[in-house]
């Protein structure tokens, strides 16, 4: 935590200057929570530190960084009916978010890509409104052509001052050019890497969750399982709502972490580790989202020394409303005490939320597999130790949320035995929920 | 003749039609043929003009790679450090040392797969790699290094690392020899050759000719003195890979001090690029197909509004230039559209061909018509001749009969008779030629009979020569015979002296102006033989055959002045036919020489 100024002058100054600079424009929150306030000192121990980012807009809608999206729209044979008359009219729906000074371009895909509308300042809503509508189903999935000729038209484009995403819509397999979820995978990282984001929607029952999960995951774009074609108009509001409200663009977070501190790993996100010090990126953050980052830590024992940093936090971001790059620092610090239980009483539950939330997760990727591979008894058995994990930990921290989690576990356990079809709609569930946990979605 | 006629001219009329049909047909395969190979000269200059792009953009990579190499320390050690130190999220880079060891990267704090992954391909290309080195006796090697010298055989045992496809075939190196000093010389050349061999093959120490397109480019780092042959080594390069069937590409760089820093192309990355750089679907090709393919055949990228089956062959391919030369761009045409072009082509000519051939059918009728009314007027005209010769041989019949009974009571008058004689032998000759006339007529329809009876030759061409007498004496033309036929034979007189008329009315006509009529008759094998000579102009031999056609007379200088109808010989010969015998025209100089055999026995019924 920051030192608190001494001096009241200087308290009410401080004060007043975050009132005048600070509420007004501030992008973004961040705050530094150790999983526990008090560490024993007579052993190593393993904790947590959530690093939490919430974004913060208070400023007008009109003020709000132009958006450089390219809508990107599965028209192979299988979106024929109802599908591609839902997508049509939640595109043409989501018209509404957008302002004369965003850019858009709309990209269709089956065996091959067109371009109905290149990317070009969104002042024609007629013209929009007409290549949406004449769109028409029939042929192959050409996914990665898809998805790369939409990011091309982003990237014409691209800037600092705009919000840069892909929102790719998909109902099926890709069977066309590179269609493995890894090649996804290195697609939607090179694309985060180049500042744009990938949403995922997959339609139906028919794509495979693990590319598309991966291909969002690896930009730091958002990723919903639609089911049912109605759903779609809601979606693209709430993605297109998000895109008017993200804030800060490209967070770059750097943690160092001291001698006597020494980092395992990032829960649930991709980071580079390398020896005492952890780069992690994310794409985006929205007004009203918040995002954490959770790193685990093994902290030496320390009978000598009351207090000690825990990491020292840096956090350069692009701040949309401003338009220019911001930086942030802090630091976290823990207390020793040689009693365990008093190190133990000092728990953070909602941190500990979080972790259980993220460990729990993880657990699915092994459950998945499990299954995948026709294990399906062993599959259910970890579906079952999870949601025994997520309700102990339920009770512990008093947590709806990890009571949800454990429900929806519960019913895994039970699709792992009930037919295809069921489990087919539960395991694109299941990816969905691990998805909207690892990335903290702001909406579903 | 007349029913064969319309057959005649409809062959006549087809013949060459279904002879220009042929024509025509092979033409428009010649063409179709043509057609397609321009066709393909299109295409190709199309994809041409797709693959210089994609080329650009790769020498763009190729630089930008390069650079990224060359801001690196010129010394595998140093460079294996800073990248150590460097905090790089990707996994590109890799060095290697003067032994050909993997010195980065090694491990990794985080076992990511795409950091295993790039691992395990430079442990695949390691083997390779070793061999770019300058030959062993020119390294500093010590001793435990020197195990590593089996260039053949490249497992490392820093690199015990995952190895998730082996080593297959599919690892295409197009290599050069390097080993030899006329292979060192051969690289200078821009010689296309290039040859793949298998990656294990321990004798074929090579580099990828692929380094051969950055020749023109080289480090610019000054390189300091390095060994002879070393300064012959390509300092910089590509080097293609497959792993797990997709291409990897690797920008390598050679160091002075015989360490080597490589730099992979993301193959994401290029993808990206070349779709980015590649059209949309615009419509542009409405029945066409353009394929971006890699070695394996997968399609990376396409576009064109044609959808083609997967087994349709591509109507023009370009493999994309190096390092990207197994890569290749293809492009389909919708063959039903081309069928289309053709079979509208072909309905075309068909159409045309129909129509020339209604057009010439059409004339033919109409020369048909006319042809056929022409024959009728004709033969109209004939049957007004038969008929006047009918009417006129009873009248002409009676004339001679009275001018005879008046030569008999005139017997004292000698000039009287004289006139009176050439009386009967006009009348005579015009009976023979009402009767020539008539012949014809029913040699014509086929009604010719004739009417046999025991006939004495000779006595016969006697009173025949005696009907001539008074025009042969007007004519001075000297008559002489050698009559041996002795017997009488069976034939038709009327026709035999129908024939012998003829043929002296002729000589009179014709070879007058020879003044000999030189008739011999005998026997022999049961013919007879008659022959007729005269000291005429003669027959030249071309047109001997043609004189027993009917209506032909020979030669304007000799029938010029003179009236005939031209039907004497033909009708000669056709009554001699009609006894079985035959008439010929010999050989003779000068004059003509007839000879008519008949057999004794008359004619055959």
């Amino acid at each position: 935590m920051n030192r608190i100024p001494k001096h009241p002058l200087t308290l009410l100054l401080a004060c007043l200057l975050s009132l005048a600079t600070g509420l007004a424009q501030a992008a973004l929150r961040m705050q530094l929570e150790p999983a526990q306030k008090l560490l024993f000192s007579d052993q190593p121990q393993t904790t947590y530190l959530r690093i939490s980012l919430e974004g913060v807009f208070e400023a007008d809608e009109a003020e709000r960084a132009p958006v450089n999206v390219a809508l990107v729209l599965d028209r192979s044979g299988s979106m024929q009916g109802d599908k591609l008359r839902h997508a049509r009219e939640a595109a043409l729906l989501a018209l509404d978010y957008l302002r004369p000074r965003d850019i858009l371009s709309l990209v269709t895909y089956d065996d091959t890509v067109e371009v109905p509308i290149t990317a070009t300042r969104f002042h024609d809503r007629a013209a929009v409104e007409r290549a949406i509508r004449r769109i028409r189903a029939g042929g192959n999935t050409a996914l990665f052509a898809g998805t790369a000729k939409g990011a091309s038209e982003v990237a014409k484009f691209k800037d600092d001052n705009h919000v840069n995403r892909v929102i790719l819509l998909s109902d099926g397999l890709a069977n066309v050019g590179p269609s493995s979820p890894g090649e996804l995978q290195r697609l939607g990282r090179k694309l985060g890497g180049q500042g744009m984001s990938v949403t995922t929607i997959g339609l139906g029952l028919g794509y495979n969750e693990d590319l598309m999960v991966r291909l969002a995951q690896a930009s730091d774009g958002n990723h919903v399982f639609a089911e049912q074609p109605e759903e779609l108009a809601s979606i693209f509001r709430n993605e297109f709502g998000e895109l008017g409200r993200i804030v800060a663009q490209d967070l770059v977070i750097t943690i160092r972490c001291p001698e006597g501190v020494r980092p395992l790993r990032m829960v649930g996100r991709e980071a580079d580790i390398d020896r005492n010090r952890i780069v992690t990126r994310i794409n985006q953050l929205a007004a009203e989202q918040e995002k954490y980052l959770l790193l685990e830590v093994e902290v030496r024992g320390d009978t000598g020394a009351s207090e000690r940093e825990l990491a020292d936090v840096e956090l350069t971001y692009l701040d949309m409303v401003k338009g220019e790059r911001q930086r942030r620092s802090d630091q976290a610090r823990v207390e020793f005490t040689p009693s365990e239980t008093k190190a133990q009483k000092s728990v953070q539950p909602e941190v500990m939320v979080s972790v259980t939330q993220q460990l729990a997760t993880e657990m699915d990727d092994q459950a998945l597999a499990l299954k995948d591979q026709g294990r399906d008894g062993e599959a259910a058995k970890v579906f079952k130790q999870k949601a025994d994990f997520l309700e102990e930990k339920a009770e512990a921290y008093d947590s709806d949320e990890l009571r949800a989690q454990g429900a929806f576990s519960r019913e895994l356990e039970d699709s792992v035995s009930a037919p295809a079809a069921v489990w087919n709609k539960a395991r694109k569930e299941a990816r969905e929920e691990q998805f909207i946990i690892r990335n903290q979605q702001s909406y579903k | 003749m007349r029913k064969h006629l319309p057959l005649l001219l409809l062959i006549t009329m087809l013949l060459p039609l279904a002879a220009l049909a042929l024509l025509a047909e092979r033409l428009a395969d010649r063409e179709q043929d043509a057609a397609a190979m321009r066709m393909g000269r299109l295409l190709g200059a199309q994809l041409d003009s797709l693959a210089t792009p994609i080329h650009q953009r790769m020498q763009q990579f190729e630089r930008q790679l390069q650079s990224e190499l060359d801001s690196l320390p010129a010394n595998w050690s140093l460079a294996a450090q800073q990248l150590r130190d460097g905090a790089a999220s990707e996994p590109r880079f890799f060095v290697l040392d003067p032994a050909g060891r993997l010195v980065y990267p090694t491990s990794y704090s985080t076992p990511a797969s795409a950091e295993q992954m790039f691992l395990a391909s430079i442990q695949r290309i390691w083997g390779h790699s070793a061999n770019i080195e300058p030959p062993a006796t020119e390294r500093p090697v010590s001793g435990a290094q020197s195990e590593t010298r089996e260039y053949a055989d490249p497992p490392a045992p820093a690199l015990k690392m995952v190895d998730p496809v082996p080593l297959t075939q599919e690892r295409e190196v197009n290599r050069r020899a390097l080993t030899e000093p006329t292979d060192l010389a051969a690289l200078g050349e821009e010689s296309e050759a290039t040859s793949s061999s298998e990656p294990g093959a321990s004798d074929d120490l090579s580099v990828t000719n692929d380094s051969r397109i950055s020749r023109p480019n080289p480090a610019p780092q000054s390189v300091p003195a390095p060994a002879s042959d070393r300064m012959q080594l390509p300092e910089s390069g590509w080097e293609a890979n497959y792993i797990d069937h997709s291409l990897q590409l690797l920008r390598w760089r050679r160091l002075a001090d015989g360490g080597l820093i490589g730099v992979e192309l993301d193959r994401i990355d290029l993808l990206l690029e070349l779709i980015a750089l590649l059209p949309a679907d615009d419509g542009s090709l409405p029945d066409a197909r353009i394929r971006l393919r890699n070695a394996q055949g997968e399609i990376l990228y396409q576009w064109g509004r044609f959808s083609p089956s997967d087994d349709q062959p591509a109507d023009a391919q370009r493999a994309l230039d190096a390092p990207l030369h197994s890569w290749r761009l293809e492009y389909l045409l919708n063959p039903a559209q081309a069928g289309n072009q053709l079979a509208l082509q072909r309905l075309e000519f068909q159409l045309l061909l129909g129509m020339g051939m209604l057009l010439v059918g059409l004339l033919a009728l109409v020369v048909h018509r006319e042809t056929r009314r022409a024959l009728d007027e004709a033969s109209q005209r004939v049957n007004f001749v038969n008929q006047v010769s009918h009417e006129l041989k009873t009248p002409l019949t009676n004339i001679r009969l009275y001018a005879e009974l008046l030569q008999q009571d005139l017997e004292d008058d000698p000039a009287l008779l004289n006139r009176l004689r050439i009386i009967i032998a006009e009348t005579g000759r015009l009976s023979r030629l009402i009767g020539n006339v008539l012949t014809l007529a029913r040699g014509r329809r086929k009604q010719l009979q004739l009417h046999p009876r025991s006939v004495d030759a000779d006595g016969l061409i006697r009173d025949l020569l005696e009907q001539f007498r008074p025009s042969l004496e007007r004519l001075r033309i000297e008559t002489r015979l050698d009559l041996a036929a002795g017997d009488p034979i069976q034939a038709d007189p009327d026709a035999l002296s129908q024939i012998l008329g003829n043929l002296i009315n002729n000589l009179e006509k014709y070879a007058a102006s020879g003044g000999l009529l030189a008739l011999s008759s005998r026997l022999e094998n049961n013919r007879l033989v008659i022959e007729l000579e005269d000291a005429g102009p003669g027959i030249p031999r071309r047109q001997r055959r043609k004189v027993f056609q009917p209506f032909v007379r020979l030669r304007s200088d000799l029938t010029e002045g003179v009236s005939g109808t031209g039907i004497g010989l033909s009708i000669a010969r056709q009554l001699a036919e009609l006894h079985g015998g035959r008439l010929q025209l010999l050989d003779s100089e000068p004059g003509c020489r007839f000879r008519l055999e008949l057999p004794i026995t008359g004619p055959k019924t």
